[in-house]
């Protein structure tokens, strides 16, 4: 429920600058997401939030109380580790009833909310287990609840699901995301995985290097971003560089080596080296061309390719089947292409993960 | 390295590394490791004792002696039980101030725990024995000194033993993951809360490990005691009188009794230590939210360096302090290097101390490596390697004056050795926990994957071991052998019960204190050997650190 | 060129079963990944063909030859951890060298394919760090040279790509499939994530509890599992309980809780049978002319390259339905939305002994 307002926070560890003054605001009830490669100070920043460590420079807000002076345990937030962090010494009953024990609440209020928060999370059967009988998407689920078993209303979470299966990862993020709207809290929630942060997010925040790239919703992200390593780094896209050959009113058309694809946008001039994106969902493949398919496989019913045209390499996915070696052309609507003037630092710093 | 050295270096790599590929050759070192280890340790230490079992039987006929040896062993339990308990109350809070500082400061608060530990324990005795008796802090508020007997005996046990706690706490602590530990504090948990509720208990086995070798340091210490007891007597005491009278069926029965009963403390605690579990209700934040203010901390801290000081820093070294300034003022300290006197024995034992001190590291790094490789890799499977691990460390729990004995009656029994190499088997069998042990631990921090991934990269399991596994345990290995070089040196308890006439400097030391006479050169002594000792000791991490792994 | 084979192996450890009758051929320059949830036995497996592990049971055939009672250093086949295991006392050239030195080349060669290798994963310039100075991916990387610079043609992968980031695996994943092509090795690739499956190897062998489930290629594995666990473990599916109302030659009609009637491959059943219907999520239609299946749109998420519909019908039956991106964007549904489903492909199981949500191991 709180709105958590992050000012000017600047982290340094030593000589180190692990974040360079970073700016967020996360309105109340919203489940927002921080994305980012590793390094890019995401869980520095989680932390800081949480009180575990001070910010050097900066300020944290709670629905405008200042946080800064005040410890870990008096913020009154749930936390979610990425290596669950379970007692392991404790069985789940206690695990979970451990926030309610340390402030003291009475014995009949402590048994009835950690009953309440074992059946939200479906573990009511299991409250004598250790954790180290419990499968790691159990644990994390017990995680959960212990967390909000304090009657918390932010929810912090760090990198929740990496360290359990695929499988498991696909079933447990929609269940985190539909409690959290449920019980109407306010959720930061720190993933390096992109499909995870487009699926559970009302928000995205792209961090790189300390800093914040870019942020939105995710359809806007992933359709019409403004930077191109948000681009890059959520989802696969097509990162190419071509030359602009035509230009009209609101419309460009660039040469990408042996093809040439039309775009809306504006204020480019002809010859400039540009860079065009597009999601390899979007485009189209036909028999007869240039390009030579040279890889295929299945991925979420969709069939990927990846084909080659004398050194440019294009990833296509498309539902039709087509044989390997198959000469093929691209076709893509112009509203689909997206057209960026060519960094300054170069392509290859542009789209760096580190 | 100079050539021929060199390709028979090679030479001797490639014959190695081809026998290890042999299946039943490396399971015959494997099996004969356990054999030295049941042939020379364990057998010899419990069978010989047993030997003498007929002997009880006379005891009936002295009932006042019976009595004695009654009190003499309670006295060592309860002795040990609480010493032990006061080592935890008090260590715990400076074992917490350590793990959670940090810093320079608290780099050296570190190495000046291990003060005591540094010290022969004969030098610490008589330091002890001196600083409580004639000055201490209290003398200066009218308070007389403390006359010998069981409150001496206690400082002393104290001091010895705190560090040992410490050291295993320290360890325990910080192989916590820190992550529990934020985990409670996010839930609302204050830092007293958190550190009682999850710390703590999730350090349990560091705990009750840190009891027992407290407790079994204290059963154990013969020398040193013996120096500040006067008229008390404890386990070991009552034994060394029993020898030196030659009461065979006391000495039998004492001797069986305590490593019986310590033994049994022990294989109890170890199992039902670890299910006892005090249940956490409920937390009174305000009250312990004001025992986590920094300003209680302080508190808590200053009491904790307090002890430190006045109970184990100042009594370590308050000898050195004092004879050092004397001897070289009145020349005494010229007799020392020109042997004169009583000084030409005392350099004899000096160096049988560290002769034989070097054989048997030697002996037991060649015999316990092959051991500890079984036991941490589990060679013949989890429940072998378990029993083995509780079996080599049994020894921890017998008082070294008991094993002599017992070790006396085995091989005395059979072959007649000489008392040089009496005193030889019976270090070997106090020391050898301390290598497998120590080996144990560091073969198991390096992750089993390392050596497998060498295996299948094509090298046979001795060049497996020796390019990997060894580069990244030697530390560790060398710890193991200094630690078991200066316990050899230290020993006193065992090497009375098994020798007359050869003299180690700790057992010098300890009858130059006896003699009203000699006692002034008893000072001198110790703390030759305690500067004695640093140097070896800094010698050889200085051999070993410096030659490259090549 | 090398092929491996086990045939009855079993593993036994203590009182639990590792392995449960594995019989499997992996032939010459095949892809093969080793797929299934934690626990299921696929590393020690994988152990066992590289010698590490000794099987209970059964034999380990390496080229033709039986390799059962050889260690590990002696069996042609090199292997990686998950956790990459790098010396952390030696260099990065010393932990690439090392498996060339235990073979005794002279150190010319070693140097030259040392250089050589860590110039194929772009990482010349980095010979004399050590292992903690290094990012995750160049570990990864020093790793992977380290085994491959062997020359050994059986490459034995643990994991590989489970300490990356999800984005560095998306890009790895291509590299990995590209040296095995380069270097013309057999692979085998152990992973819990079908997709990662899905995409790099020839073949997946879906493993469970010790077992083999199915061993088939991704695209079978994809559109024609054999029974449910696979079902759901690989592709996304939607898998719900129903009962056999009309049996028919080649499968069966059968009724949802909700009332539905749905036909679909699959049997023998019998009328009054419970069965498990299988319906992959984009084979569930949405369409606007009236179809027997009305139902209502309660969760819409986006999910990049496509978008997934939480729908409930009249009936009460849950379903879930993937919609390409391009559709999407053409056509957009709400939640609250009234729509009507057309299903497509359906496929049939036998009811599972221990019961759906037990079978897909639902959490």
């Amino acid at each position: 429920m709180p709105e958590v307002n992050i000012v000017n926070v600047v982290k340094k560890f030593g000589d180190f600058t692990a974040l360079h003054g970073v700016n967020m605001k996360v309105e109340s009830g919203e489940y927002v997401s921080i994305v980012g490669p590793s390094g890019c100070g995401k869980t520095t920043l989680l932390r800081i939030i949480a009180g575990i460590i001070p910010p050097t420079k900066g300020e944290i807000f709670f629905d405008d109380r200042l946080m800064n002076d005040v410890p870990v345990e008096e913020r009154g937030i749930g936390y979610v580790f990425q290596n669950i962090a379970l007692f392991p010494h404790m069985n789940l009953w206690d695990n979970v009833s451990y926030g309610l024990k340390v402030r003291g609440k009475p014995y009949d209020e402590t048994h009835s909310v950690t009953l309440e928060m074992l059946e939200l999370m479906k573990l009511t059967e299991r409250y004598r287990d250790f954790p180290h009988e419990l499968s790691g998407g159990m644990q994390q689920k017990a995680a959960v609840a212990r967390a909000l078993a304090t009657g918390t209303s932010l929810l912090l979470l760090d990198e929740p699901l990496s360290m359990l299966d695929a499988k498991v990862r696909e079933k447990l993020r929609y269940e985190l995301r539909k409690i959290v709207k449920d019980l109407d809290l306010t959720a930061i929630h720190v993933t390096h995985d992109q499909e995870e942060a487009i699926a559970i997010s009302d928000r995205i925040f792209i961090m790189r290097r300390g800093e914040i790239v870019e942020y939105g919703n995710p359809i806007d992200l992933y359709l019409s971003p403004r930077k191109i390593f948000t681009s890059y780094f959520l989802g696969e896209s097509n990162v190419l560089e071509g030359i602009v050959i035509d230009r009209k009113s609101d419309e460009v058309e660039v040469q990408i080596g042996n093809i040439s694809l039309k775009a809306y946008g504006e204020g480019f001039q002809k010859d400039e080296r540009v860079v065009v994106i597009f999601r390899p969902e979007l485009a189209r493949l036909e028999p007869g061309g240039s390009m030579r398919i040279v890889e295929r496989s299945i991925e979420k019913g969709y069939y990927r390719y990846i084909l080659k045209d004398k050194s440019q390499k294009f990833i296509v996915k498309t539902f039709e089947k087509f044989d390997i070696d198959g000469k093929m052309n691209l076709r893509i609507p112009k509203e689909y292409v997206r057209v960026y003037k060519y960094p300054e630092r170069g392509l290859n710093n542009e789209i760096a993960l580190r | 390295m100079s050539k021929t050295s060199k390709i028979s270096a090679i030479a001797l790599d490639r014959i190695l590394g081809k026998l290890s590929t042999i299946h039943s050759l490396v399971k015959g070192f494997y099996l004969s490791s356990i054999l030295f280890f049941l042939a020379i340790i364990l057998l010899p230490a419990i069978l010989g004792i047993l030997t003498r079992v007929d002997t009880l039987s006379e005891l009936s006929e002295n009932p006042q002696l019976f009595d004695r040896a009654i009190n003499a062993i309670i006295a060592s339990f309860a002795l040990a039980s609480f010493v032990s308990l006061l080592d935890l109350v008090t260590g715990i809070p400076l074992a917490w101030l350590i793990v959670k500082k940090g810093g320079r400061l608290v780099m050296i608060l570190d190495a000046i725990v291990d003060l005591p530990m540094i010290i022969p324990t004969v030098t610490l005795g008589f330091s002890v024995l001196l600083f409580w008796s004639e000055s201490n802090p209290f003398t200066s508020l009218g308070f007389s000194g403390i006359s010998p007997g069981w409150l001496t005996v206690l400082l002393l046990h104290y001091t010895f033993s705190y560090p040992v706690v410490v050291r295993v706490l320290v360890g325990k602590l910080m192989e916590i993951d820190e992550t529990y530990e934020i985990a409670g504090r996010t839930l609302g948990g204050k830092p007293l809360t958190v550190a009682r509720t999850i710390n703590i208990p999730l350090a349990k086995i560091g705990i009750i490990t840190a009891y027992l070798l407290a407790f079994a340091r204290s059963l154990s210490e013969t020398g040193a005691t013996m120096m500040v007891a006067g008229l008390f007597e404890n386990g070991p005491i009552f034994i060394k009188r029993a020898l030196s009278e030659g009461w065979e069926s006391p000495l039998v029965f004492t001797s069986l009794t305590l490593i019986s009963v310590a033994v049994i403390i022990f294989f109890l605690l170890r199992s039902l230590g670890p299910r006892v579990r005090i249940p956490f209700r409920r937390a009174n934040p305000n009250f312990e939210g004001l025992l986590s203010k920094d300003s209680f901390c302080l508190f808590r801290d200053s009491i904790s360096l307090l002890i430190l000081t006045i109970f184990i820093v100042i009594p370590s070294i308050y000898l050195s302090l004092i004879t050092l300034p004397n001897a070289i003022n009145s020349g005494l300290i010229l007799d020392v290097f020109q042997f004169r006197g009583v000084w030409g024995e005392y350099w004899n034992s000096l160096l049988i101390s560290y002769v034989i001190g070097f054989i048997v590291t030697g002996i037991n790094t060649v015999f316990s490596l092959p051991m500890a490789i079984l036991i941490a890799r589990e060679k013949f499977g989890s429940q072998i390697s378990k029993i083995l691990d509780v079996l080599s460390n049994v020894s921890i729990m017998i008082p070294s004056v008991a094993l002599g004995v017992s070790i006396r009656f085995f091989w005395g029994g059979f072959t007649g050795l000489p008392e040089f190499w009496l005193i030889v088997m019976s270090h070997l069998c106090i020391t050898y926990p301390y290598m497998v042990s120590t080996m144990v631990s560091a073969i198991r921090d390096i992750p089993k994957e390392l050596e497998e991934s060498a295996r299948t990269l094509g090298s046979d399991p001795y060049t497996s071991f020796r390019k990997v596994t060894l580069p990244l345990a030697k530390y560790s290995f060398l710890s193991g052998m200094i630690l078991t070089l200066a316990r050899s040196v230290d020993e006193t308890g065992a090497t009375l019960a098994v020798s007359k006439t050869v003299k180690t400097v700790p057992i010098i030391i300890v009858d130059w204190v006896k003699d009203e006479s000699l006692r002034i050169y008893a000072g001198l002594g110790a703390t030759f050997l305690l500067l004695f000792s640093l140097i070896i000791l800094l010698l050889l991490r200085k051999l070993v650190g410096r030659g490259k792994y090549a | 060129m090398p092929e491996i084979q086990l045939r009855g192996v079993w593993k036994r450890y203590e009182n639990i079963l590792a392995l449960r009758d594995i019989n499997l051929k992996i032939e010459d320059g095949d892809y093969v990944c080793i797929l299934g949830p934690t626990g299921s036995g696929k590393t020690t497996l994988l152990k066992i063909i590289a010698g590490l592990v000794h099987p209970t049971k059964g034999k380990v055939y390496i080229d033709g030859r039986e390799v059962t009672g050889l260690p590990p250093e002696r069996r042609g086949a090199v292997y990686m951890h998950q956790t990459y295991a790098l010396f952390p006392h030696m260099t990065v050239y010393e932990n690439v060298a090392y498996g060339l030195r235990a073979r005794g080349l002279d150190e010319e060669t070693v140097r030259e394919r040392v250089e050589e290798v860590l110039r194929l994963v772009n990482l010349d310039g980095w010979e004399d760090a050590y292992p903690r100075q290094l990012s995750g991916g160049m570990q990864q990387r020093v790793a992977l040279s380290r085994v491959l610079v062997t020359g050994d043609k059986i490459v034995l992968l643990d994991e590989p790509l489970g300490a990356l980031d999800a984005r560095l695996r998306l890009l790895v994943r291509d590299e990995l499939k590209r040296l095995k092509q380069e270097l013309d090795l057999t692979v085998v690739h152990v992973t819990h994530d079908q997709s990662e499956a899905m995409a790099i190897s020839d073949r997946i062998i879906l493993l469970r509890e010790g077992s083999i489930i199915q061993d088939a290629s991704p695209e079978e594995s994809y559109f024609r599992p054999t029974d449910v666990f696979p079902a759901s473990f690989i592709g996304d599916r939607n898998l719900l309980e129903a009962k056999v109302v009309r049996v028919d030659g080649e499968g069966a009609w059968v009724q949802f809780k909700g009332g539905e009637e749905v036909y679909g491959k699959g049997g023998p059943f019998e009328t009054g049978d419970l069965a498990v219907v299988s319906i992959r999520c984009e084979e569930v239609k949405i369409i606007d002319e009236k179809s027997s299946i009305p139902a209502i749109i309660v969760d819409v998420s986006f999910l990049g390259s496509y978008v997934k519909y939480y729908l409930r019908t009249e009936g009460g039956t849950l379903l879930e339905s993937n919609t390409s991106l391009q559709e999407y964007l053409c056509r957009r549904y709400h939640v609250g939305d009234k729509v009507y489903l057309k299903l497509g492909e359906i496929q049939l199981f036998t009811y599972p002994r221990r019961g759906l949500m037990r079978e897909v191991e639902a959490i």
